[in-house]
């Protein structure tokens, strides 16, 4: 037989086929999808899809005056087809929290209330605080028709305490001695030790909380009363139940959005009780990507909410006249809520010299000129906050920030021999107002309405202050104006940020280095990752982040934003992962009133308002970090295709797309026919 | 024979050992970052807002390092992974436990594919005949202005050539998507309709990647061409009067695509690591951006996923050219 023999070009011909087959086969193959129901399509048939925004309409999809598209916070979807939410972090902004889920209670710092979600009153605990009896709302029904009754809240708390590894297990099963229905709608959870706080800490959504899962689905990972762990893990709760307005419409395989269409039943839901029917059919929670993409998109009315930064909600609203940011008045667009209940400023690593002297943090902050600060973080577009609670947060105002104010007023600090200084400024957002006009802003002459938007005072800004109080404790400077430490070496520090340009912890650390940096500080301002956990680990001298522990909620007891500083969370060595505050600032007086706190009912309002004032006042004479603004995290409204957004004239309810509380919005939208 | 023992076998070797180290080196290098993914799974959940108790939060990384089998030892986990990947699995996503990492790169790396491999052949092709030509016919008026377009668009960096793609593109005369794979709400299929806008969303990024991977590419081949022209057997070719196209052809564009063959096949091993920027700036699905959050997130299993199919397209297709550049290249057939 005589043999074939392939020429050169032959062969690279061949191999060039066959690669080119292959990667066509690979190419090809089509990815997994949740298939649009009959039902979208036949609603998309019949409905005209207007002409600005064909291009949104043609293919698919949602009729686009029935639908609101919001932007995703936490960007793409890691795991788009894994909605168990109780085996791990599944993204829940994706609309998992905002309309898939009903908590027990959600937290509305708009409204300056918890609300009765799930649960139909608060929680009642019995006088040892060690029994917490949850009364559940009559009448909710989980999407495939199951009543959701409190079997499901005591197997969820039942469950959750055996699986080492689930969301909330360290807290249920360290706590959680028994949780059992005594009836329908009533749950008794049996605590192990004493704590006031058990429900707020597990069940009082603000932006997290455990969520009750439907016995009938999960109960068959028990296995002779025990959990079945590996399988729970594995399960990825597709389609997932809702017990919220909305449920789970389709989602893209790749992670770019998930689409939510309205339960006919909503009002079988918390929401349907207690706001009426949520006005769009569908809501769609899509990640359009970078700033510029966003803004586009909102130009073109393809999305009507998205979290932006400053110059790009100025970019948004003088591209679009539908689209505008916190304040419906355009002639200040861009302020948003500083009802949030995140304050964001400086930290001091008090466990480094010089950091860990209190009158050179003082001296720091005098050296801080706030009206500059605010116009280098936001550009004016803030409300000054220089405590650790947010200054116009309606729970608070009474109890704290009043006698609070009135105090400063007479509020010293010691210069050494024999001088002394006021340091308060009510006068700074008057200065604040005028700067912003300046700039071109219009802003209403109103002084309850410059307080409201720009806080009740400020810091005063006394860089001869400053520098007395840094040479009273030793600090020299040369003729050429340069600082040095005691020891006589030159100081020199870093502002440090883990966060993108735009976000308020990368605000406030700019704008703090820029005051020093004038003040004639040798200081660098420094950009890390957040993957690097530098803050968490006490590897910076002054760093952008919160100034206080969890964000309260709204009752008025503080709590949450002091408990972190406790001693006894203490991680002394740097370079160690730490769980409490990232100052790690401890003072013995603090752990005692904490200790007295813990232990009071966190609605004794006489008991806790004179420690939770003692303890305002410590922070501010220690001053572990320079609280500045509320953690401002900036979005842009359109109202092309919808309108009855909150906003700085009228806010009834928390204004974010991605927290829990948009299902409640969602009611109060009404369509504008385009 | 000779050839085998001289040439074959080494490369092999060579290959064997360059895709062990630098799986190796990928394994240990993310394990040296002080913090770990269950550190940073736990800090994200506290950034959010909600109330997680110092203590809990500190058992919470006990419990799932456990879970995880980052308690064990390094080695332990080292030769686990081994194990592993001769059975073809990665194991779990850690970031996103359970969910196994080769279902997560098996969800983006068509898209990566698709888009990388259509760019990487345009790009090939045109740039490599375009800058032949313009380096080849100096003179010609057309393809000076070609040259100038490429000087001008090659050192543009990325990011703002996409940028005003968009700006163009989708903002004033808004003809294209701003991004996303397909349109919102589709149902995937096979279908023209879905096809067509598969196409129209990846215009962009893929318009984006061949304009600069054109103007680079021009750029290199016209100067190779250049040089090769000024080669003695080019000059004699003339001198013989052999036809100006097949000078062309055969002599000079033959003898300069070499090296532009190798630099294509390390372009196809970038299939596996995707284009970050183009999928950042596109919102387009790739396996770039899971790559990065993986790199932010630690999540060990799925960066060595990623990783270790870069790292064996990049071995495996320079042991390819290797082997193929003697068809290529008659003089490596002497040794």
């Amino acid at each position: 037989m005589r043999k074939r023999i392939l020429s050169r070009r032959e062969f690279i011909r061949l191999a060039m086929f066959g690669a080119t087959g292959t990667l066509v086969a690979c190419t090809v193959s089509p990815a997994q999808v949740v298939p649009v129901t009959k039902e979208v399509e036949e609603a998309v048939a019949a409905t005209p899809g207007p002409a600005g925004a064909a291009a949104v309409t043609a293919f698919l999809g949602f009729p686009r005056q029935e639908t609101v598209f919001v932007q995703q916070l936490t960007g793409r979807n890691a795991t788009p087809s894994n909605f168990n939410e109780w085996a791990g972090w599944r993204q829940r902004d994706r609309g998992m929290q905002q309309v898939m889920n009903e908590s027990l209670w959600v937290d509305d710092f708009e409204r300056g209330e918890i609300i009765n979600a799930l649960a139909a009153e608060p929680a009642a605990y019995s006088a040892d605080f060690k029994t917490l009896t949850i009364k559940l709302r009559p009448g909710v029904y989980w999407s495939d028709g199951t009543e959701l009754t409190a079997e499901d809240l005591a197997f969820t708390v039942e469950f959750i305490k055996q699986v080492p590894g689930a969301i909330y297990n360290a807290s249920v099963s360290r706590q959680v001695e028994a949780a059992e229905a005594t009836d329908k709608y009533t749950a008794v959870i049996h605590l192990k030790e004493p704590n006031p706080r058990f429900h707020f800490e597990n069940f009082c959504d603000l932006w997290g909380s455990l969520w009750v899962m439907p016995k009938h689905i999960f109960e068959k990972f028990i296995v002779d009363g025990k959990v079945n762990t590996e399988e729970f893990f594995a399960f990825e709760y597709n389609p997932p139940l809702s017990n919220g307005p909305y449920v789970l419409h389709s989602f893209d395989p790749a992670g770019f959005w998930t689409a939510w269409v309205k339960r006919e039943d909503w009002a079988r839901t918390p929401t349907g009780m207690i706001f009426g029917e949520p006005k769009p059919k569908y809501l769609v929670v899509v990640d359009y990507g970078d700033f510029t993409s966003r803004v586009i998109a909102m130009t073109r009315h393809e999305v009507d909410m998205i979290d932006l930064d400053l110059p790009a909600i100025r970019a948004v609203t003088k591209a679009d006249p539908y689209s505008r940011g916190y304040y419906a008045e355009r002639g200040f667009p861009w302020i948003q809520s500083n009802r949030h209940p995140g304050v964001g400023g400086v930290v001091f690593n008090t466990l480094k010299p010089p950091f860990d002297n209190r009158e050179v943090r003082w001296a720091l902050n005098l050296a801080i000129d706030p009206v500059s600060y605010v116009m280098t973080a936001y550009d004016g577009a803030a409300a000054l906050n220089p405590l650790p609670i947010v200054v116009n947060a309606p729970k608070l105002k009474k109890p704290y920030v009043e006698p609070l104010l009135e105090w400063l007023q007479d509020f010293t600090i010691d210069l050494g021999g024999g001088e002394t200084f006021k340091p308060w400024d009510p006068t700074a957002p008057t200065r604040l107002v005028e700067e912003a006009r300046k700039r071109g802003f219009e802003f209403p002459d109103d002084p309850e309405l410059i307080k409201e938007s720009f806080g009740y005072g400020a810091w005063k800004y006394a860089p001869d202050v400053a520098t007395k109080l840094l040479k009273k404790n030793g600090f020299t400077q040369d003729a050429n104006g340069k600082w040095y430490l005691p020891d006589g070496t030159p100081w020199q520090f870093t502002v440090f940020t883990q966060d993108t340009p735009g976000r308020w912890t990368y605000q406030n650390a700019q704008a703090a280095y820029v005051e020093w940096k004038r003040f004639g500080l040798d200081v660098r301002f420094e950009v890390g990752d957040p993957g690097q956990l530098r803050i968490e680990r006490g590897d910076y001298d002054v760093a952008g982040t919160q100034t206080h522990c969890s964000n309260y909620l709204e009752n008025a007891d503080l709590f949450r934003t002091f408990t972190c500083f406790h001693t006894k969370y203490l991680q002394p060595v740097l370079g160690e992962r730490h769980f409490g505050h990232s100052s790690r600032w401890t003072h013995p007086r603090l752990d005692e009133i904490l200790d007295k706190i813990q232990v009071t009912d966190p609605n004794d309002m006489a008991t806790l308002q004179p420690l939770g004032l003692e303890l305002l006042k410590l922070y501010i004479n220690e001053l572990p970090a320079i609280s500045y603004t509320t953690s401002l995290d900036p979005y842009a409204v359109s109202t092309y295709y919808w309108e009855g957004w909150p906003s700085a004239e009228n806010h009834f309810i928390v204004p974010y797309h991605h927290y829990p509380n948009f299902k409640y919005l969602l009611t109060f939208l009404t369509p504008t026919g385009r | 024979m000779r050839f085998v023992k001289r040439y074959l076998i080494p490369r092999l070797i060579q290959y064997v050992l360059v895709t062990f180290f630098g799986i190796t080196l990928v394994f240990f290098l993310p394990r040296l970052m002080p913090v770990g993914p269950v550190e940073k799974a736990v800090a994200s959940i506290q950034a959010r807002g909600a109330y997680t108790d110092p203590k809990a939060a500190e058992e919470t990384v006990r419990v799932l390092r456990e879970m995880y089998g980052l308690d064990r030892g390094l080695f332990f986990q080292y030769l686990s992974f081994w194990r592993r990947l001769f059975t073809g699995d990665f194991g779990p996503s850690l970031v996103s436990f359970p969910t196994p990492v080769i279902q997560l790169i098996g969800a983006s790396l068509p898209w990566t594919f698709g888009l990388l491999f259509t760019t990487t052949v345009l790009v090939f092709v045109i740039g490599n005949f375009t800058g032949a030509l313009a380096g080849y016919f100096r003179q010609n008026r057309a393809l000076k202005i070609l040259d100038a377009a490429a000087m001008v668009l090659a050192p543009m960096p990325y990011y703002i050539v996409a940028q005003l793609l968009i700006i163009l593109f989708a903002y004033l005369i808004p003809v294209f998507p701003v991004g996303g794979g397909y349109t919102i709400g589709a149902s995937v299929s096979l279908s023209l309709a879905f096809i067509a806008d598969v196409l129209k969303h990846a215009f962009l990024p893929a318009l984006s990647l061949v304009l600069l991977g054109v103007a680079t590419t021009h750029q290199i081949m016209r100067l190779i061409v250049q040089g090769v022209n000024e080669e003695d057997y080019v000059r004699y070719a003339r001198i013989a009067a052999v036809r100006e196209r097949t000078i062309f052809g055969k002599y000079v564009m033959r003898n300069a695509m070499l090296p532009q063959i190798t630099r294509l096949a390390l372009s196809f091993s970038g299939l596996f690591g995707g284009a970050l920027v183009t999928e950042v700036v596109f919102a387009y699905p790739g396996v770039g951006l899971l790559a990065y959050r993986a790199i932010l997130a630690s999540d060990y299993n799925l960066i060595m996923g990623i990783t270790t199919l870069s790292t064996v397209a990049l071995t495996t297709s320079t042991l390819l050219m290797d082997l193929l550049n003697p068809l290529f290249d008659p003089r490596i057939r002497l040794i």
